[in-house]
């Protein structure tokens, strides 16, 4: 499980996150999941990847983006950022608060581990490109 | 040969600038030589004509002079001037003169002149012949009948006629040879067009219909070398069709293959454009969509339906992967999606999806093979959700179980009375009123609150709709809708979440190793408990059984760790099994209980060694991969009976002496060769038999070669009845 991709989650609701965590673990994936925004840049340590909710509560989604890209500014490795969401007037938004991409079928489990293995295989085909 | 008139396109040689058929340059030349053969022979034949015409003309002028000397001889020897001019005027008569004079002997003037404007006057009258082109002079001596000159006369004859002549011969042969050379070249080439051109050109279309795919020869076919090149063509056209029959056959037994194969296979090319292989199964799983130069990415992530995500991921594949040569695209083949969902209707259809490098002539060709793995995938993952919840909510009954059930219990037992109330409550009630929706929604709050603390999330998550519900409802005006919709939501809610408890507490009682019984347990010390056996366990009375029953253990604790052991067991002999307990419940008297823990290991161990079969070898039998081990337990009397039963080989009753199963119990008989840590040589089951004896119980073996093995524990007043005889072969 060493070498599994660090998956960190970000939502405010436990129901959403336990079952996120429990779909995405049984596809070999390390998961970690936080509720709390504040404090929450200290996960992003060695994560491949990084799957926000829009509507946090006391700040968007953008918000903690921002605060995410801070954290990881002066690392080596830089995860990716997707948002996760159901609403399409969010993806907009999203392309233009700095996120790399957005998930969405909010809800669809099955969906989710697609568009997350998609998401890793776009990372790895980048970094292969800037390795040659 | 014949021509076919069908119409064939023109090829792009004859269509190009420049072109000049081989007709049209023969025709040329032929023309060009007959013309300059004609020529040459014209010209000759007017030379011999002009020549013939000319040599005429001297002879006829020479008697001409010849007869004006003779009669001008006498005139000229008396210098009878008139005579000589009399002479002179009857050649005026002749057309062909043109001039004519006399002179006298050593006279440099002309005695007599024909015309005297003539040009005579200077001429040369040495005797002699000179031509010219428009004339012949021709002069001779005049001589006396002795032979004495007398003078000298010139007569010029004129060519006009005769060069007149010539030229119109010449015309003539000019044409005639014009002619013969157009009628010499046209025949020529009629000839050339009819034995070479049209068969080279018939032989041209067919090759052109033969490289469109037309079964085509030429015919009428002529004994010469153009006729021998198109027998060749239709040889080498018959060895094509039988080469395209040949692949025509391979490929046909090849697309056969594919469409019997259940994968959707089509060939795209770097760019993800669809190229024209496909299989039938694909055409079935893709309809028009898969047309050919269609998008592979729109295909397979259509941008109505997929996630962005998995577009881009793979068109940043196909980037990647169209563009590397064959030998290196197994290193992208990890970085390739996986899986696709395709939307048929309301539905999704999940493809497996597999890359790979097609073969060809060029790099950047891909093979996609599609799998539908709809209905396995909704059964793995069906089977996963279940097993996961079923797993989980076993661990927290473990859990529950381990640290006290009572707890749990308590709370099963509060929720129902609550939801008993709840119930009462709204079919009394009437329209839902915001009292009404109150206390619901306390009741619900509160159990979504425990059953979280239990790890019961379906009730949890129940709880949580309709409380969200609820909430909305809170503040409805009577009789509103949100207060109907609530009100129906909280009857089939109600429904649902008892039957949710009732399966929470099935699950507890499969989690508890001592069944049913973990409803009604009670906490006590085992310390109180043997204290009372030790002062009234002896006696017969009603106390001393009540005593008796506290005492003794349900039969599923005895066994709570019989599973988890029997499958490292199993393990270690490279064996699967699988314990299946039944009579949990049943209280085992405690005389019997100290050492049944004991001699169920010892019996599953010997079951694993000897009785269950390796995986591989129950799955040639027929039989399941995993053995099958039960142990059961049923009331007797003041005892219990015990089987323990394998679905393994069977006891190898031959190698007991005198074919007798009782020689298991012999010490050091055993069916193996060597000792292990599972079966040692044969002293179990007779050590197994003296401790049972001890307390009253006699073991008892059944066995059916190939079926199973079953060892039966029970008191010995039970034997005595002869239900526990041992016995080779019955079921």
């Amino acid at each position: 499980m060493v070498d599994q991709p660090v998956i960190v989650v970000v939502d405010d609701s436990e129901i959403i996150l336990e079952r996120i965590k429990a779909r995405l673990e049984t596809e070999g994936y390390r998961v970690v999941t936080t509720a709390q925004t504040v404090g929450a840049a200290r996960h992003l340590k060695g994560a491949s990847l990084v799957i926000i909710d829009w509507h946090m509560p006391g700040m968007s989604g953008g918000d903690v983006l921002e605060s995410f890209q801070r954290a990881v500014a002066s690392s080596p490795k830089r995860p990716a950022f997707y948002l996760y969401t159901s609403d399409p007037t969010v993806s907009a938004a999203a392309k233009k608060a700095g996120f790399d991409g957005t998930f969405v079928n909010k809800g669809d489990d099955e969906s989710l581990v697609q568009q997350v293995a998609a998401a890793l295989r776009i990372a790895k085909l980048k970094a292969r490109a800037t390795s040659a | 040969m014949g021509q076919s008139t069908d119409p064939v396109k023109r090829s792009p040689v004859r269509e190009a600038k420049g072109f000049v058929s081989v007709a049209s340059r023969m025709a040329v030349v032929i023309f060009a030589l007959v013309a300059a053969v004609s020529a040459a022979v014209a010209f000759e034949l007017t030379r011999r004509e002009e020549s013939h015409y000319i040599e005429s003309k001297r002879l006829a002028g020479s008697m001409l002079t010849e007869l004006l000397a003779d009669s001008i001889a006498p005139a000229l020897d008396f210098a009878d001037a008139e005579a000589i001019h009399a002479s002179l005027a009857m050649l005026a008569k002749n057309r062909d003169v043109v001039d004519a004079a006399v002179w006298a002997a050593g006279g440099r003037e002309p005695l007599s002149r024909l015309r005297e404007n003539g040009s005579l006057a200077s001429a040369s009258h040495e005797p002699g012949i000179r031509v010219t082109r428009d004339h012949i002079d021709i002069a001779r001596l005049v001589k006396s009948p002795v032979g004495k000159p007398l003078g000298s006369v010139l007569v010029r004859v004129s060519l006009a006629e005769e060069r007149a002549a010539v030229v119109a011969a010449k015309k003539r042969i000019f044409w005639l040879a014009c002619a013969l050379s157009a009628l010499v070249a046209a025949l020529l080439t009629a000839v050339v067009r009819r034995t070479i051109i049209s068969p080279l050109a018939a032989l041209e279309r067919a090759a052109r219909r033969l490289t469109r795919g037309e079964l085509i020869e030429v015919e009428n076919i002529r004994l010469d070398e153009v006729g021998s090149l198109g027998h060749t063509f239709n040889n080498m056209g018959r060895a094509i069709r039988e080469r395209e029959q040949r692949i025509y056959d391979v490929n046909t037994r090849l697309q056969g293959l594919l469409d019997t194969m259940r994968q959707a296979i089509v060939v795209f090319d770097g760019d993800g454009r669809l190229e024209r292989e496909r299989s039938r199964f694909a055409e079935q799983l893709f309809g028009d969509a898969a047309g050919v130069k269609s998008s592979i990415v729109d295909l397979l992530f259509p941008a109505e339906h997929a996630p962005g995500v998995e577009r881009e991921a793979f068109r940043a594949w196909l980037g990647v992967a169209g563009a590397v040569s064959r030998d290196r695209f197994d290193e992208l083949v990890d970085l390739a999606p996986k899986e696709a969902r395709l939307r048929r209707g309301d539905s999704d259809c999940i493809l497996e999806l597999e890359f790979r490098a097609a073969a060809g002539d060029t790099d950047g060709r891909i093979m996609l093979l599609a799998t539908d793995v709809t209905s396995q995938r909704r059964l793995e993952r069906t089977a996963e959700t279940r097993e996961r919840e079923h797993q989980k909510q076993l661990g927290a009954m473990r859990r529950l179980v381990a640290g006290g059930g009572q707890v749990f219990v308590r709370f099963l037992s509060s929720a129902r009375d609550r939801l008993g109330r709840a119930v009462r409550d709204l079919g009394n009630a009437g329209p839902l009123t915001q009292e009404g929706v109150e206390r619901a929604f306390r009741f619900v709050h509160t159990l979504r609150a425990e059953s979280r603390s239990f790890d019961l999330g379906a009730v949890e998550e129940l709880s949580l709709g309709l409380e969200l519900e609820l909430a909305g409802a809170r503040h409805a005006p009577p009789g509103s809708a949100p207060l109907v919709v609530a009100r129906k939501s909280l009857e089939s809610g109600y429904a649902e979440l008892r039957t949710l408890l009732d399966d929470a507490e099935a699950l507890f009682v499969e989690s508890s190793p001592i069944g049913r019984r973990v409803l009604e347990q009670v906490t006590v010390s085992r310390g109180d408990i043997d204290e009372l056996v030790k002062r009234y366990g002896a006696r017969h009375d009603e106390l001393g059984r009540l005593i008796s029953r506290l005492s003794a253990r349900p039969f599923g604790e005895l066994t709570s760790t019989l599973s988890e052991d029997a499958a490292r067991w199993a393990g270690k002999a490279h064996k699967r099994v699988e314990v299946v307990v039944t009579g949990r419940e049943v209280l085992v008297p405690a005389r019997v209980a100290e050492r049944l823990s004991g001699v169920l290991a010892h019996l599953l161990r010997n079951a694993i060694a000897h009785g269950i079969e390796s995986e591989e070898r129950r799955l040639e039998l027929g039989k399941p991969g995993a053995g099958r081990i039960e142990l059961s337990c049923l009331e007797s009397g003041d005892g219990v009976e015990i089987r323990v039963h394998d679905d393994g080989a069977g006891f190898d009753v031959d190698a007991f002496a005198g074919g007798n199963l009782e020689g298991a119990f012999e010490a050091g008989r055993s069916t193996r060769k060597t000792a292990d840590e599972l079966g040692g040589f044969g002293v179990g089951l007779g050590a197994v038999r003296d401790e049972l004896k001890e307390i009253g119980y006699l073991v008892s073996l059944r066995s059916q070669s190939g079926i199973g093995a079953s060892v039966l524990l029970g008191p010995a007043g039970r034997a005595a009845e002869g239900a526990w005889s041992t016995s080779p072969s019955s079921s």
